[in-house]
């Protein structure tokens, strides 16, 4: 995109001083490392994590009363997650998914609850934390867990298995959905915090995955582990409800990740097209590679502004369920399409290890799958028409 | 202890940079940015107040009204306050001027340590830091690539063709740092925000005790050079190219010759 003297929306000035902050960061700590760990294949950068925390990039999207940076706007995390998927879109996400955990706390949690799990995710020494919602059998539709939590003496005792949860392993502190009433769909679905170390849960290997290999994912597996009553989150049967009130704002950001991504291909096609010469020329001046160039450009541009638009009307209070959806639909299959725009760009060099853009479409395919799929978006969306 | 860290906007270096041929002077209407170098010299200032509570850093720059937020920056990494000399009559100011200046600024503020880059990515003089010394009758430490600050005095090493050699002088004292100095820090989230409650001081000529620093007839300003004339880099020609005949070493070192190269 080209540079702008007037912005899509008017920053603040600490705003503007945010992103060329997280411009930096993504420029000089996530984008050098993006090959070496999508290489490494189940090993997340925890250092990236930890240099990210002395800044603040984990916690800033946390209120200022538990120690977070208190930025709990959509609009502020677009302009941040853009730039971090920028540099990659795997470190990118890593490098904020305490938000992920924090989204349901903030949406069910009491103020101890708040306090007491919140709390740590401030600061230099963040832990790492977790949401456990997917199960072997049960993805989109999440009503259909299976995961049973067993009123007992005192708390709950959680028995089934979960799969896909990013961090899980490494992380410490976790957020997990299991029914309390398995004759009901939605409303039997309830909330509960633990730690890693509670007795009877155990993880999976890694599982191996096509791209975002900065993020790494486990199986879990919960054997009678007991959960006292305080560390339920919200009312039983309210745990389906608070999981969809996170997934406005999630799918607002995965958009402005997958812009970032997005234009990170762009940029680099755009760059190559001009110095790369056959034929005698630039290949940028061959019209075929020109207008491919012009649908990259403006998918981007169009994508950014929904983006802007549905977490400006998000943070106005407005209903934006189905614009986030939009605006996640959108954002994703640009994204999908510009990074295969970018290997065609490329050529063989596209599709060569040496260049990124190979990563970056394996990376952004997530985004059409993350926090409901495309056709889960447009399920959405129609129901909102 | 107090430490005036000097600091200066420049064109970014990323971007293509342009000389005015008419004026001399360089196009800084693109986007400008805090000159990373002093970003490492601010750091060694940070790291010592990290260590050292109750020491004070102040940053110091001669600039446009749009340097604002480069010392915001600076604020937002951790300078304490800053302090911004703003005053029309010193657009296009030369080394000599700038030196006068920032030492009555300096001077201003007071400090028992001096921090500034080596040189700046748009001027690269590299003469500010010694002008400044020596108007304000200081030590200057030039050039060195680690610096350790202690109580009583700084300990600097400056690296040379054939080794380095370690330097020390007692406060106050004014010390240029290379890019070897270590990273500057990301300002954090945290900092941001506390930066804009930070005090920004912006003083003019007058306020400084420099009123009469007077406008010079050629530029109508209070800069103080003059330019002669200007002249555009050659355009490159086409190279010789030198075919191996089994003789491409005499050919090469008799070219080298005849272009007084060796």
């Amino acid at each position: 995109m080209a540079k702008k003297n007037v912005e899509y929306w008017p920053l603040n000035d600490e705003q503007r001083a945010i992103v060329e902050m997280v411009k930096d960061f993504a420029t000089n700590e996530i984008r050098p490392r993006g090959r070496e760990v999508d290489e490494a294949d189940t090993v997340s950068p925890v250092d990236i994590f930890q240099k990210a925390a002395v800044v603040g990039i984990t916690d800033f999207m946390m209120p200022e009363e538990y120690g977070g940076g208190g930025y709990t706007d959509a609009f502020t995390q677009c302009l941040v997650q853009e730039q971090l998927c920028w540099g990659d879109p795997g470190i990118g996400n890593f490098v904020c998914s305490n938000g992920f955990f924090a989204d349901p706390i903030l949406a069910l949690g009491s103020e101890d609850q708040k306090k007491q799990w919140l709390t740590p995710l401030s600061g230099p020494d963040a832990p790492f934390t977790a949401l456990a919602t997917t199960e072997p059998g049960s993805g989109s539709d999440s009503a259909s867990m299976v995961t049973r939590a067993d009123k007992v003496q005192g708390g709950y005792s959680i028995n089934g298995q979960k799969a896909w949860i990013s961090n899980a392993g490494l992380a410490d502190q976790y957020v997990v959905f299991a029914k309390t009433d398995p004759s009901e769909r939605s409303k039997g679905v309830t909330a509960f915090l633990m730690k890693k170390d509670t007795p009877g849960i155990s993880f999976g290997e890694p599982m191996k995955k096509m791209g975002q290999r900065a993020i790494v994912c486990r199986e879990m597996f919960f054997d009678n582990v007991f959960v006292p009553e305080e560390d339920r989150l919200g009312e039983e049967g309210q745990g389906f409800y608070g999981l969809m009130k996170t997934f406005d704002v999630s799918r607002v950001v995965l958009a402005a990740a997958s812009c970032g991504a997005a234009r990170a291909a762009y940029e680099y096609a755009l760059d190559y097209a001009r110095t790369r010469t056959q034929f005698g020329k630039p290949i940028i001046e061959h019209q075929a590679v020109a207008f491919r160039l012009a649908d990259m450009a403006t998918r981007i541009e169009s994508s950014w502004l929904m983006t802007l638009h549905a977490a400006r009307q998000l943070d106005a209070g407005e209903d934006v369920n189905g614009l986030a959806a939009m605006a996640k639909l959108q954002a994703s299959e640009t994204a999908m399409f510009v990074t295969w725009a970018a290997v065609q760009t490329l050529g063989g060099w596209g599709y060569s290890r040496e260049y990124p853009v190979e990563q970056w479409m394996r990376d952004v395919k997530l985004e059409e799958i993350e926090e409901g799929t495309s056709d889960i978006m447009r399920l959405v969306i129609s129901r909102n028409l | 202890m107090k430490i005036a860290v000097l600091v200066k906007q420049v064109p970014d270096t990323g971007e293509q940079r342009n000389l005015d041929p008419v004026q001399g002077s360089l196009d800084r209407s693109g986007e400008n940015l805090l000159d990373e170098i002093n970003e490492r010299a601010l750091e060694v200032g940070l790291k010592y107040k990290d260590a050292n509570k109750g020491t004070e850093v102040v940053v110091i720059s001669m600039g446009p009204d749009t340097l604002t937020k480069g010392l915001r920056k600076a604020l937002s990494m951790g300078a304490d306050y800053a302090l911004h000399v703003c005053d029309a009559s010193l657009a296009g100011a030369d080394a000599g001027r700038t030196a006068e200046v920032l030492a009555a600024a300096l001077r201003h503020t007071g400090a028992d340590l001096v921090l500034a880059g080596n040189e700046s990515t748009d001027g690269r003089g590299g003469v500010v830091p010694a002008m400044i010394a020596e108007r304000l009758s200081l030590p200057l430490m030039s050039a060195v690539d680690t610096v350790e600050i202690s109580g009583q005095e700084v300990i600097g090493e400056r690296g040379t063709e054939t080794g380095s050699v370690r330097l020390s002088a007692p406060f106050p004292v004014m010390v240029s740092v290379t890019e070897r100095c270590g990273e500057a820090r990301f300002p954090s989230f945290k900092g941001i925000i506390t930066a804009k409650r930070k005090p920004l001081s912006v003083l003019g000529l007058a306020e400084l005790g420099l009123a009469d620093l007077g406008s010079l007839p050629s530029t109508g300003t209070a800069a103080s050079s003059i330019v002669i004339s200007t002249v555009r880099t050659p355009a490159r020609t086409a190279g010789r190219i030198v075919v191996d005949e089994g003789n491409a070493g005499t050919e090469l070192a008799a070219f080298l010759r005849s272009s007084r190269l060796i």
